[in-house]
């Protein structure tokens, strides 16, 4: 060997072991491909202070009805009376396999408004994931509630909460032939419920604003058919105009500043759209076919209707200008009543095949269709506003509409908390 | 005499590189007597009592815990928005001791902690020297060759020979008893998340976990991945009986939900 080789070998030896990764670098990797799937095991203890109890029963409840959370009998709690400023006893709640817990208080200020506290404890790991203190009148305590129910919800779940919402619908009751529809609002867990008409004439399809507290609706009188703007919080009422024609289906554009609706006209229907700043009115459609329940996309550039221009009811998408229209529905069987996720990446639907009824959902361009109930009625979608939940009202045979609600996977389906008759759910913003 | 020179030149420079390579070697191969770890000063530590918990009785008064932050109901003026929640994943570097431990009872050690009931880092350089200051063999041999310059990062899958094996497969067991993986949401399911830690020789942690990789979902999903596999984690402590080069090792432990939700 030359003196030169040998210099090269050493070089080589001394730059293999500089190459090294450094000190302590070795990372082992351990897979975990399994787990214990399963809602969320919490545990929901009556807070401190007056309401206390009314606060933590309607948390609990809320989370249960999601279908993503188990809460723990009560009875089996292991510490009562939690004291929020102190560490609870993690070792004696996961003996009672709580993966979770809630505890807060609940105090009147000086000023008279509710001030409540919550902290939300991780008792694996022995931390706090929240803790968040909320003020109010004395009369909102069921809205801290849901406040804190979205809390938890979107801190564990990763998605938007969507409990301090309302849901104004159809209430329907007398016999058949006779029945008396009265437009009805109620928080989502089915409290507070009131009715906002008479029931003196037939009401239809309510829709909520996306940003305000305004709903659209469409009455029927022996005079004809009206579209109405109705704002909740102040009580007032407006229509829309008088149209040669009998109009329907109103649903609000995203920023709440256009309506889109329905005209029919000699046996034709067709989509309009009106500017409720300046009330100009713009035709979207004119094919000879029924054109209906047109639903915006949450950036307000599309609309997806059901037409059927094909020979039977489908769905279709069209620029918002009414331009660009093709079809997106591809499955077989009747599709309608099309709503757009908030979140834009669905549009629920109903369809009718082979006798039964589904709520469906597919993306935007018509792929990857989901049937997530089947019956032998269910109709009228209505998204939640983390466009993860679905109220839909279902009938059975001979029966009467109720609420229900559906998640996305389809996984969880329940009736929804209204113990009522009731159709045409639609479903409100956040409340702030 | 210029002959001589001539030879002992070339043999002094050969001389002079392979104790340098020999050098470097030393450096290198035994990584903890390089690291900067200041012997004596503060190390974080946890320590949580392992006596069985017989008294459920309201804890005594805890220090105080983070101040709370306020949101106002709507019907108030100007709203102020909610502040951001506790960071759940806090950095490796804070540990809080455990504040109850006033009222529990003095732990009872067992022989085994009795030795290692604080992280001994002359201890450690001990042992690992006697296995060969590298990775864990397959089979755990007592003495084994230095660490080679490229040793494959070692993924046990429980389905192999020896201690070693048996040992990682009770510790994956044990968090796939833990994890609730976040399988009944839309886009949880395909939610990956890598939890770093480094286990002390009594089986709890050296600082906090840390995320050092998410993917498969936005923020807040991968987020609420993270906060399920910490919880599983930390719910799992101590590890009892892993092989010795996993002590002290930096252990990432990869959480698949995508996978585990697809079962």
């Amino acid at each position: 060997m030359t003196l030169r080789s040998l210099i090269i070998a050493v070089f080589a030896l001394f730059l293999g072991t500089a190459a090294l990764p450094g000190v302590a670098a070795a990372q082992i990797e351990i897979d975990i491909n399994q787990g214990n799937i399963q809602p969320v095991p919490i545990a929901i203890p009556a807070f401190e202070g007056g309401r206390g109890a009314d606060i933590a029963q309607v948390i609990s409840a809320n989370l249960e009805r999601s279908g993503l959370f188990a809460p723990i009998n009560p009875a089996a709690f292991p510490e009562r009376g939690l004291n929020i400023a102190i560490q609870p006893n993690f070792e004696a709640w996961k003996k009672v396999n709580a993966q979770v817990l809630v505890n807060g208080s609940v105090a009147v200020e000086g000023d008279g408004r509710l001030r409540v506290d919550f902290r939300l404890w991780d008792t694996g790991a022995g931390e706090q994931l929240l803790g968040v203190q909320f003020t109010s009148t004395p009369e909102n305590w069921r809205r801290v509630a849901h406040k804190i129910s979205d809390a938890i919800y979107e801190r564990l779940t990763g998605e938007s909460g969507y409990f301090d919402t309302r849901v104004v619908f159809i209430a329907e009751s007398g016999p058949r032939g006779k029945r008396v529809k009265r437009l009805s609002i109620m928080d989502q867990d089915g409290a507070n419920n009131s009715y906002l008409t008479d029931g003196s004439y037939i009401v239809m399809t309510p829709r909520f604003s996306a940003r305000s507290q305004e709903i659209t609706y469409m009455a029927l009188r022996p005079t004809g058919s009206s579209i109405y703007l109705f704002n909740i919080e102040t009580g007032r009422q407006e229509t829309l105009g008088r149209f040669p024609g009998m109009v329907f289906a109103p649903r609000f554009s995203p920023n709440g500043d256009r309506v889109v609706f329905s005209v029919e006209k000699n046996g034709n229907s067709d989509l309009y759209l009106m500017d409720l700043r300046t009330r100009a009115q713009t035709r979207l459609t004119a094919d000879p076919g029924i054109d209906t329940s047109g639903s915006f996309s949450p950036n307000g550039g599309q609309i997806v209707f059901n037409s059927d221009r094909g020979g039977s009811p489908q769905l279709y998408v069209m620029n918002a200008d009414g331009s660009g229209v093709r079809r997106i529905s591809r499955g077989g069987g009747r599709y309608t009543t099309p709503v757009w996720s908030p979140k834009g990446d669905f549009i629920a639907f109903t369809k009718q095949q082979g006798g039964v009824f589904h709520i469906g959902v597919m993306r935007p361009d018509g792929s990857d269709e989901r049937i997530l109930t089947t019956s032998y009625l269910d109709e009228g979608p209505s998204w939640a506003p983390n466009g993860r939940v679905l109220m839909f009202f279902r009938e059975g045979r001979g029966g009467e509409p109720r609420l229900w609600n559906v998640d996305i996977t389809g996984r969880i389906l329940r009736p929804a908390p209204y113990q009522g008759s009731g159709s045409d759910p639609a479903w409100s913003p956040l409340l702030d | 005499m210029a002959m001589d020179r001539r030879q002992l030149a070339p043999a002094l420079l050969v001389s002079v590189m392979v104790h340098a390579g020999l050098l470097g070697l030393a450096l290198f191969a035994w990584p903890h007597t390089s690291k900067p770890l200041p012997f004596g000063s503060a190390v974080p530590v946890t320590i949580v009592s392992d006596a069985p918990m017989t008294d459920v009785a309201p804890a005594v008064e805890g220090p105080e815990l983070d101040p709370l932050t306020e949101e106002p109901i709507p019907d108030a003026p100007a709203e102020v928005p909610l502040p951001p929640a506790p960071d759940p994943i806090p950095a490796e570097t804070k540990t809080p001791s455990k504040p109850a431990d006033k009222a529990k009872p003095t732990p009872t050690p067992s022989p085994k902690s009795n030795k290692r009931s604080e992280l001994d880092f002359d201890d450690l350089e001990k042992r690992l020297k006697k296995t060969g200051g590298g990775k864990p063999k397959p089979g755990g041999g007592d003495k084994g060759p230095a660490r080679p310059a490229s040793a494959p990062t070692p993924r046990p899958d429980g389905a192999g020979k020896g201690l070693n094996a048996s040992s990682i497969a009770g510790l994956q067991a044990e968090l796939q008893r833990r994890w609730n993986p976040n399988c009944l949401v839309e886009g949880g399911r395909s939610v990956k998340v890598t939890i770093q830690i480094v286990v002390a020789p009594s089986g709890f942690l050296i600082g906090e976990p840390k995320v050092v990789r998410k993917s498969g979902g936005s923020d807040d999903l991968t987020n609420a991945g993270a906060t399920r596999a910490i919880s599983a984690v930390k719910g799992a402590l101590p590890f009892r009986d892993l092989p010795d080069g996993y002590i002290g090792e930096k252990l990432n432990i990869n959480f698949d939900a995508q996978t585990a939700c697809s079962l």
